[in-house]
């Protein structure tokens, strides 16, 4: 077949050429979404230029960079406590969504008792429950840390059971054949081979911790990013609130980068 | 019954090393029930090798688990070694169809696993973990983690875990029945060898009649519907036994008998042989 004659041709080219198509095979998946965002931003940018539309109402992207580098002082100091108060609240979840899950997989009348419950209090949309925060806390960063918590920990908890459970019947067979006891299961067996699961949960607990310390610093803080981004609103300071996000997000890429890269750590470890 | 069945109940029990009385199983699920064994005589001398044939769903994992003390009769009881059998107890070894292997432990570890979960000292056993890795031909493989064995080489190491503790019994369910053919023949040859050098007891759970013959001094046929054992066939072959035995025709006569019984059952319980 002469096509196929061609085409073996075309792809039996010299190493060289082999070597590009294959780098930039490898690059697509950066280089596409970057093209993308850039593309994005450049026909923002040209939107506020040609259109004049009011920089209150949208600031250019070149507008908020400048904000950004210009106040970065004041956006970074900001950051510091949301940060923190995040991955507080993200290993307090942590800890209560392993100890819960390890309460309910332990023991049925728990799980029987506990687990509706739970799955009920999961419904109720925590944001609506932030201002009876307040009331009960007050509005110090206990009040923000238990509301980022409450939003936190239940993907957490559910992450947690599914991998404690993960475990292979023949293996807990096995267990109990040669004596081990509930705890040691717990610890040698479950909780080890629940770890993919837990980091599963771990991936979103970050970035809802974020979203509820945020929250959180909407209706009570006079300090933080979500302070910062709200009183810039109010003083029609577009620029300096979407600097505050463009920082909102770095924090947000550097703790999921943080937990991603805890994964990868995790998986040596589990294989090996 | 065919002329080639001797019925087991015969023997003297005290004799057995294993000892099912009548044992019978119902599982209640929800509203439903339903009976996985009819009832069950069992005898398995010390030092045998049994096998306990039978297509799926008959019962036979079932079975095995209450010999186990993994699941409680409903009927009947269980001896093993004179004492009956209530609960698991540690001169029992078992291997599942799956090794079960724990990924983040390398294989020595996983050997030393039902070690640690008796809350024996490991370093007594590490010597015992090794020599039966190496009787495996695993000993180079002992710090590696489960990820970088074979199929075969990981129900070897499963083989290693279930005898570390010196357990005087085998209970085996299906264990190469997820393995290719040519890799299930040699670990036939590496379980009968671990046998005869440990001289252990093995009760064996398969649905392949011609492994049932290759390994065993005696199979059980177990079928029926709700099933109970209706053949003991000797298998008279000396051992250490090759694979050429396979290929004589008192193998074969032994394999046609058991899978005619097993299609008389079938029609015994008007269900067509497929
Ligand atoms: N835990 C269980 N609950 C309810 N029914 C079961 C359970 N285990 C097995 N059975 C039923 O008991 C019968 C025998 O199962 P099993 O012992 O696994 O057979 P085999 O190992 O011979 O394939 C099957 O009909 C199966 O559905
Ligand atoms: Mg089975």
């Amino acid at each position: 077949m002469p096509t196929a004659n061609a085409a073996s041709d075309v792809v039996l080219g010299t190493q060289a050429e082999h070597r590009d198509v294959r780098s930039f095979e490898r690059a697509t998946p950066y280089l596409l979404p970057a093209a993308t965002a850039i593309c994005f931003i450049l026909a923002w940018e040209a939107f506020c230029y040609f259109s004049g539309v009011h920089p209150v109402v949208l600031p250019p992207p070149s507008a908020v960079l400048a904000k950004f580098f210009r106040f970065f002082p004041l956006i970074f100091s900001h950051s510091v406590p949301t940060t923190l108060e995040s991955l507080v609240a993200f290993l307090l979840a942590c800890l209560l969504g392993c100890g819960l899950a390890a309460v309910v997989v332990l023991s049925r009348r728990m799980r029987e008792a506990l687990w509706p419950n739970l799955v009920f209090f999961q419904l109720i949309p925590k944001i609506a429950l932030a201002p009876l925060f307040i009331v009960w806390l007050g509005i110090g960063s206990e009040s923000r840390l238990t509301f980022a918590l409450f939003v936190t920990f239940f993907p957490m908890l559910i992450a947690t059971v599914a991998g404690l459970e993960h475990v292979d019947r023949d293996m807990l067979r096995l267990c109990r054949s040669v004596g081990a006891t509930r705890l040691q299961v717990l610890f040698s067996v479950r909780f080890p081979s629940a770890v993919p699961f837990i980091f599963s949960g771990m991936k979103i607990s970050i970035t809802l911790a974020i979203i509820g310390v945020i929250v959180g610093e909407f209706i009570t803080s006079q300090r933080g990013l979500g302070y910062l981004i709200l009183f810039a609103s109010s003083r029609q300071e577009t620029a300096l609130s979407m600097a505050a996000i463009v920082m909102l997000c770095i924090v947000g890429l550097v703790l999921y980068g943080a937990v991603a890269l805890g994964e990868r750590i995790m998986k040596k470890w589990y294989d090996g | 019954m065919g002329t080639t069945v001797e019925r087991l109940v015969a023997d003297d029990p005290d004799d057995m090393y294993v000892q099912c009385a009548r044992v019978g199983k119902v599982y209640a699920t929800g509203r439903s029930a339903v009976q996985a064994i009819k009832s069950v005589d069992l005898g398995v001398r010390e030092g045998e090798f049994v096998s306990l044939l039978g297509p799926s769903g008959c019962g036979k994992s079932t079975l095995l688990m209450i010999v186990a003390g993994l699941e409680t009769a409903t009927l009947g009881a269980v001896t093993v070694a004179g004492r009956p059998m209530d609960e698991p107890r540690t001169d029992i070894g078992i291997m599942f169809q799956d090794p079960t292997l724990l990924p983040w432990r390398s294989i020595l570890e996983n050997v030393l696993f039902p070690i640690r979960m008796m809350r024996r000292p490991l370093p007594a056993y590490r010597s015992r973990a090794l020599e039966l890795l190496e009787e495996v031909g695993l000993k180079d493989f002992a710090e590696h983690r489960p990820r970088h064995l074979s199929g075969g080489m990981r129900q070897r190491a499963a083989i290693c875990r279930a005898l570390v503790h010196e357990p005087r019994l085998l209970l085996m369910d299906e264990p190469f029945s997820a393995l290719d053919a040519i890799t299930r023949d040699e670990m036939n040859i590496a379980l009968l060898r671990m046998w005869e050098h440990h001289k252990i007891t093995a009760l064996f759970v398969t649905h392949s009649i011609r492994e049932a013959v290759f390994l065993s001094d005696r199979v059980l046929v177990m079928n029926g519907r709700p099933s109970t054992i209706i053949a003991d066939m000797r298998i008279p072959f000396a051992r250490p036994r090759q694979f050429a035995i396979g290929d004589t025709p008192e193998f074969n006569a032994l394999c046609g008998a058991l899978r005619d019984k097993i299609g008389e059952a079938y029609r015994g319980a008007g269900t067509e042989v497929h």
